[in-house]
């Protein structure tokens, strides 16, 4: 085995990273993060229009009549209205903000919140919305994260907490997150390599004031939380290349200065082996990609997600849809 | 039909794990042998949360001295884990092929090896096992040795001061954990693994101890009580007592006759009393006792580059 520490003349936390299942499982490239999650909508349509022809041809055969009359009105092609990509996308972007107002509600550690949407965007990643309403999805990832991070809460105590949610909604489905999660639940967040920087950028830039580290610390912080959370850097970036992208956009300067002294150093070390320069570009590079990234998050208004809401909620009920339709008609016929 | 589910065949019963119990399995297509650990779901939270862990690191443990998780199966009231099989565990062969259970020094010198090693794999890994015990090293017939039942381990990278000290059976718990610090670190494992190299050198336990104070007084018998002098900080731990027997530290080469000097000289770096004084599983791992074991690439075990 290559991975073998005892076999390696050198083990790098970097090569620690690499057999984490956060970099196994669950790293992608740009183009295949976009095709995972096409993929993903194009099998939740499949799905949803195999249940709707189902509940169609039901609906034929006991209401024959109607459905010959008004052949127009119950075209499935007219009737069916499923999630686009891009609306699916916008649509999770709005129920992860839940994650995060419940575990402040519940009063979770930042590093329940950050799992809980860890698991959220990970199943949603393999699963359509068209499938698995969110919102019962989310409360089991955040009751899931709970458990994975050592955070005890009781499943009746969680309930209480939450609106119209029972027990049996959140256990039934946890196997079926766990599933989708491929067991893999342990997750590496940016905040660790965050702190560790904060103690790095004291040590190699003496000249700085430390409240200033301090405070560019804090707002690093608050960009994790904004940003990184909800977005897609973790599947793209490591945890340390988001937390300097977390400072970098707090800071140029001193993020800056820092990197120069540390990357520019390797230069004068060895020769032709380690290029300081080159290495000190493709960080920037991956910052500033990082940042970009981070801050491309599509937001929805609420009336936009209500409308979708109707739509997912009819992707998944399919006869609820053709019932409502039925009676609009049967209504309409009837004698005034 | 008995069986956790139509994929595998339900066999005898290999123990009673920490939350769970375990039985042996066959895969009915391939044949092949399992351990499945089947934890009751009757509880009314679910999968517990000793199992979500035990997932959960088990998957980042990729090493062949960790037993590997195939996969995880959930059937109505229970979640199975699908485990590799081995044939036994070390309590069973040295019970089986010990001289009245201890090991020829080439077998313990083997397995020893094999234990630092998963041990640093955990550690490298950022995970306690907690629970090092002859019962939970598993042999295979191959004399491959792995760690396994991860019930109690936990990932230490974040805080890791608030562990309960109910953990680790007793015989093989550090002192440290016994005199009730909760701030405890990978030397806990290391402390254990002590323990069990002597237990391979004699067949028996080192410190049978009966209770906490019990288990205490049997490690100070051997390794001396320890003082301020000894152990700097010591009398702030929780349990300290002044009124402990006082008793000189012995020279483990009465105990283990047949361990020669460099082995000795492992075992005392592994049963340091002072947590910080233990020597790390990558530094054990690169005693001289071990340079026999013609492994050419074993020299070579830096700690690991951090930035």
């Amino acid at each position: 085995m290559t991975n073998d520490p005892v076999a390696r003349s050198n083990i790098t936390a970097d090569d620690l990273y690499r057999r984490s299942t956060q970099f196994r499982v669950w790293s992608y490239t740009k183009d295949k993060l976009v095709e995972t999650r096409e993929n993903t909508n194009e099998n939740g349509r499949a799905l949803a229009i195999k249940k709707f022809n189902i509940s169609f041809e039901t609906f034929k055969k006991d209401n024959s009549e109607i459905f010959e009359s008004h052949k127009e009105e119950l075209d499935p092609h007219t009737l069916i209205d499923l999630i686009t990509l891009d609306e699916e996308i916008k649509y999770l972007n709005f129920y992860a903000k839940n994650i995060l107002e419940a575990a402040k509600y519940f009063k979770m550690s930042t590093q329940v919140k950050s799992t809980a949407l860890s698991f959220f965007k990970k199943f949603y990643l393999l699963n359509s919305v068209m499938q698995y309403h969110p919102k019962n999805i989310l409360y089991t990832c955040l009751f899931l994260a709970a458990k994975s991070e050592n955070y005890f809460i009781s499943i009746e105590t969680f309930c209480k907490g939450l609106q119209k949610t029972e027990p049996k909604d959140i256990l039934d489905l946890e196997f079926t997150v766990l599933q989708s999660l491929k067991f893999t639940l342990l997750v590496h967040h940016p905040f660790r390599p965050l702190y560790g920087f904060f103690l790095d950028f004291q040590q190699v830039l003496s000249d700085i004031k430390i409240d200033e580290i301090g405070e560019l610390y804090d707002q690093a912080k608050n960009w994790l939380n904004n940003y990184a959370l909800l977005s897609d850097v973790s599947f793209l970036f490591t945890p340390p290349q988001i937390a300097l992208a977390a400072m970098y956009d707090t800071n140029p300067n001193i993020t800056n200065s820092y990197l120069s002294k540390k990357f520019k150093k390797l230069d004068t070390i060895k020769e032709g082996e380690v290029n300081g320069q080159t290495d000190y570009d493709l960080i920037f590079r991956t910052i500033e990609n990082c940042i970009e990234t981070a801050k491309q998050l599509i937001e929805s208004t609420r009336e936009e997600s209500t409308k979708i809401d109707r739509k997912c909620f009819f992707a998944i009920n399919p006869d609820k849809l053709i019932n409502k339709k039925l009676k609009k008609i049967k209504q309409g016929l009837q004698p005034q | 039909m008995v069986g956790s589910s139509s994929q595998f065949q339900q066999l005898e019963k290999l123990g009673e794990g920490t939350y769970a119990t375990v039985y042996k399995g066959r895969n009915r297509t391939t044949g092949a042998l399992v351990a499945l650990k089947e934890i009751n779901l009757d509880s009314e939270e679910g999968t517990p949360s000793t199992a979500i862990r035990e997932i959960s690191l088990m998957k980042e443990l990729d090493c062949e001295n960790i037993v590997t998780l195939y996969d995880v199966i959930h059937t109505e009231n229970k979640l199975t884990l699908v485990f590799e099989h081995l044939d036994k565990d070390l309590k069973n062969y040295m019970e089986i092929h010990g001289k009245n259970g201890a090991l020829d020094l080439k077998t313990v010198k083997s397995f020893m090896f094999q234990l630092l090693k998963g041990i640093m794999f955990c550690h490298d890994n950022r995970v306690l096992h907690r629970d090092l015990k002859p019962q939970n090293l598993l042999i295979s017939h191959k004399g491959e040795l792995k760690l396994g039942d991860f019930g109690l381990a936990r990932a230490y990278g974040i805080p890791f001061n608030t562990f309960s000290n109910e953990v680790v059976t007793l015989w093989y718990r550090a002192p440290d954990v016994l005199l009730g610090s909760r701030a405890y670190t990978t030397s806990i494992d290391i402390w254990s693994a002590g323990c069990i190299f002597a237990e391979m050198c004699t067949g028996k336990p080192l410190f049978p101890g009966a209770a906490n104070d019990d288990q205490l007084l049997k490690i100070f018998r051997l390794m001396g009580t320890p003082n301020e002098r000894t152990w700097p900080g010591v009398s702030s731990y929780p349990n300290f007592k002044n009124n402990w027997q006082i008793f000189v530290p012995q020279d483990l080469r009465l105990l283990i006759p047949n361990l020669d000097n460099m082995g000795l000289n492992l075992l005392n770096s592994l049963l340091q009393m002072r947590p910080e004084s233990r020597i790390t599983a990558r530094q054990a791992l690169q005693h001289p006792w071990f340079h026999e074991l013609s492994t050419p690439l074993m020299h070579h075990l830096p700690d690991p580059q951090y930035q």
